[in-house]
């Protein structure tokens, strides 16, 4: 190999250069301030009194540090964070594994972004963190955010008024989300995403007045979502698929005994989809192998339960062949893309909707529809509902579970569902209302952990608890 | 492979240390050498909330297109740098090659950026927004 270096060598550029400290270079003494901060064991400053006795591993703020992150800072693994009532500004970022970050009261521990700051609390690569017990409010991002974690668990959080979701789970498995909360946001108050299999649970989730109740792009395989309540979002319960984020389809996510109900709602801020899902209550777009059953879902403009296809207009990968349905989402992310020529229609296919009891929607209580796929192709199948309008009409006699759907079942084009009008309704659909400033209901005062002053320190398991699906019944109403 | 190096440029690039308040300046003078254009360019796809491929290994001289094909917003920072405010003053004060990248402000959806890497090296970078210097949404790029 030859290289010849021309006349033009020689020529000096001086760059000036920003170095961060590290490495060898902190052998020169320097004044910067330790990071090594002080222990549980500090002495006690003036600081408000959390009432909790200096126990090895347990962190006051602000008895012991003044912030929460400063004690997040100084956590070892195994250790428990205690936050005392009070209003803090803070963004606050964790990347140590297996700590427990927990308010001492639900409603009175509030982390206020002031719309200004990103996210409440940012989990990031760390694995086995447990947020517990207290509220996050008004911040541009999220509420709780993990991401790129094995093991997570939210219990007793409340997000409140935030920039894009509540809480909100991304590339991470195997986590629980219970007795939590999520209002006023944009998107979803509540997202798991980018994860097959997702080893993941929702239970006992409220959420309310956002864009999208539940929003969960190429998630799946082992993903439950039960005994919560979606209602008086722009729409309820929404599993999706798109190549603009990994892992695609989404799929094998089971939602069995939700309250779904109200998701008309036109003051909520919103993003595009959650404009264009409007007045729907469960709607999978672009989902396979889901499970619906036992739900208890009322009062929507358009569908109860909809099986709809999504279609995206640029797509970044051809979509994947079933076949591959099952890879999972690490395998698929050392796959390089092949962009197709066109747009990708996912359909939502091989859907199992079962013992769902629903009430005035308006459009259609069951539906599936597609944009040009023969629905009897898509093997979703409607089985023991309680319901009063289907599109297409006569849908549990035409889909039937347990056996291969067929042309000649019937006639899958009366009453069907018109998909391509909701483009056109979403026109003319209530825009879009800034989330800073939305109407949002009063803040609940929500029920607190049990014990949060001295239950133990558990940090996350990557394995859900199990859980009994064939104990849950349909809900009763409420409201 | 031919590699004609039509010009080595050499930058002596003079960092400032920074670590801590009181800690004192201290200039270090290093020589790099650069390559010009190879005519090649890759692409790399900026989902939400992933760089697509994360890894890449690509010869000095080779062109990168970032393109945000997701849905929001992201940025493109140096492992060394914390947001985008940071990313605005490194680029203004440093032209080495370690001062690179996008702030989210100016890679929104359907936006694309556009990097020369002439010199050889390895190129942490993250997305502040979806992640942190290796964790989340990050990525390297190899120049040989
Ligand atoms: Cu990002």
């Amino acid at each position: 190999m030859k290289r010849s270096i021309s006349a033009l060598a020689g020529v000096v550029l001086l760059a000036v250069g920003l170095v961060s400290c590290g490495g060898d270079d902190s052998a020169t003494t320097t004044n910067a301030p330790s990071t090594d901060v002080a222990t549980s064991e500090a002495p006690a400053t003036d600081a408000p009194a959390t009432d909790a006795p200096a126990v090895e591993g347990v962190l006051n703020v602000p008895a012991d540090y003044p912030t929460i992150q400063e004690a997040v800072d100084a956590a070892v693994e195994g250790d428990l964070i205690l936050i005392a009532p009070g209003t803090y500004n803070e963004a606050v970022q964790v990347t140590t594994n297996n700590i427990v970050i927990r308010g001492l009261d639900r409603n009175t521990v509030i982390l206020d972004g002031n719309f200004e700051l990103d996210n409440g609390i940012r989990v990031v690569g760390a694995n086995g963190v447990a947020l517990e017990n207290m509220t996050a409010m008004n911040y541009t991002k999220n509420g709780f955010f993990w991401t790129g974690v094995t093991g997570y668990r939210g219990d007793y959080l409340t997000a409140w008024r935030n920039g894009d979701y509540g809480v909100y789970v991304f590339d991470s498995v195997g986590g629980v989300l219970d007795h939590s909360y999520g209002a006023g946001s944009p998107d979803a108050g509540v997202y798991v995403g980018e994860c097959y299999p997702c080893d993941s649970l929702i239970n006992h989730f409220v959420s309310e007045h956002n864009g999208l109740g539940y929003s969960g792009t190429n998630s799946g395989g082992n993903m439950i979502i039960v005994n919560s309540i979606f209602r008086r979002n722009r729409a309820g319960v929404v599993p999706n698929s798109g190549s603009y984020e990994l892992c695609y389809p989404e799929r094998k996510t089971t939602i069995i005994g939700n309250l779904v109900y109200d998701n008309n709602q036109p003051d909520t801020p919103a993003i595009d989809v959650a404009i264009l899902a409007m007045g729907n209550g469960i709607l999978s777009a672009g989902g396979v192998q889901n499970i619906i059953e036992r739900n208890r879902v009322w009062n929507h403009n358009k569908t109860g339960i909809g099986l709809v296809p999504f279609l995206e207009e640029d797509p970044n990968d051809s979509m994947p062949e079933k076949t591959a349905w099952d890879t999972t989402c690490a395998d698929s992310k050392k796959l390089m893309p092949v962009q197709p020529d066109g747009a990708l229609l996912w359909d939502s296919q091989d859907t199992t909707v079962r013992g769902n009891v629903l009430e005035d929607n308006r459009r259609a209580d069951i539906a599936v529809g597609s944009a040009g796929t023969d629905l009897w192709t898509l093997g979703n199948c409607f089985e023991g509902n309680t319901f009063t309008t289907s599109a297409p009409l006569d849908l549990e006699k035409l889909a039937p579970c347990g056996s291969p759907l067929s042309k000649d079942a019937g006639d899958w084009t009366a009453g069907d569902l018109n998909v391509i009008t909701w483009l056109v309704d979403a026109e003319t659909a209530p825009p879009s209302v800034d989330w800073k400033t939305a109407t949002l209901p009063d803040m609940p005062v929500l029920e607190s952990m049990p014990n949060a002053a001295t239950a133990a320190a558990v940090p996350a398991s990557a394995t859900p608890p199990a859980i009994d699906l064939d104990a849950i019944t349909v809900p009763d109403k409420i409201d | 492979m031919k590699i004609s190096l039509v010009s080595s440029i050499v930058v002596s690039a003079v960092l400032l240390v920074s670590c801590g308040a009181d800690s004192p300046e201290s200039a270090v003078t290093t020589t790099i050498a650069t390559v010009p254009p190879n005519g090649e360019s890759i692409t790399i796809q900026v989902l939400d909330n992933s760089y697509r491929p994360s890894e890449y290994e690509i010869k000095a001289g080779t062109e990168v297109v970032f393109e945000n094909r997701g849905r929001n917003d992201h940025n493109i920072l140096p492992d060394t740098i914390t947001d985008d405010a940071g990313l605005t003053a490194l680029l203004a004060s440093d032209m080495s090659p370690a001062a690179w990248g996008v702030p989210s402000t100016a890679f929104t959806p359907g936006d694309s950026f556009t990097h020369l890497f002439n010199v050889p090296g390895v190129y942490k970078f993250y997305c502040s927004i979806h992640g942190a210097p290796g964790a989340g949404m990050y990525g390297t790029l190899t120049v040989s």
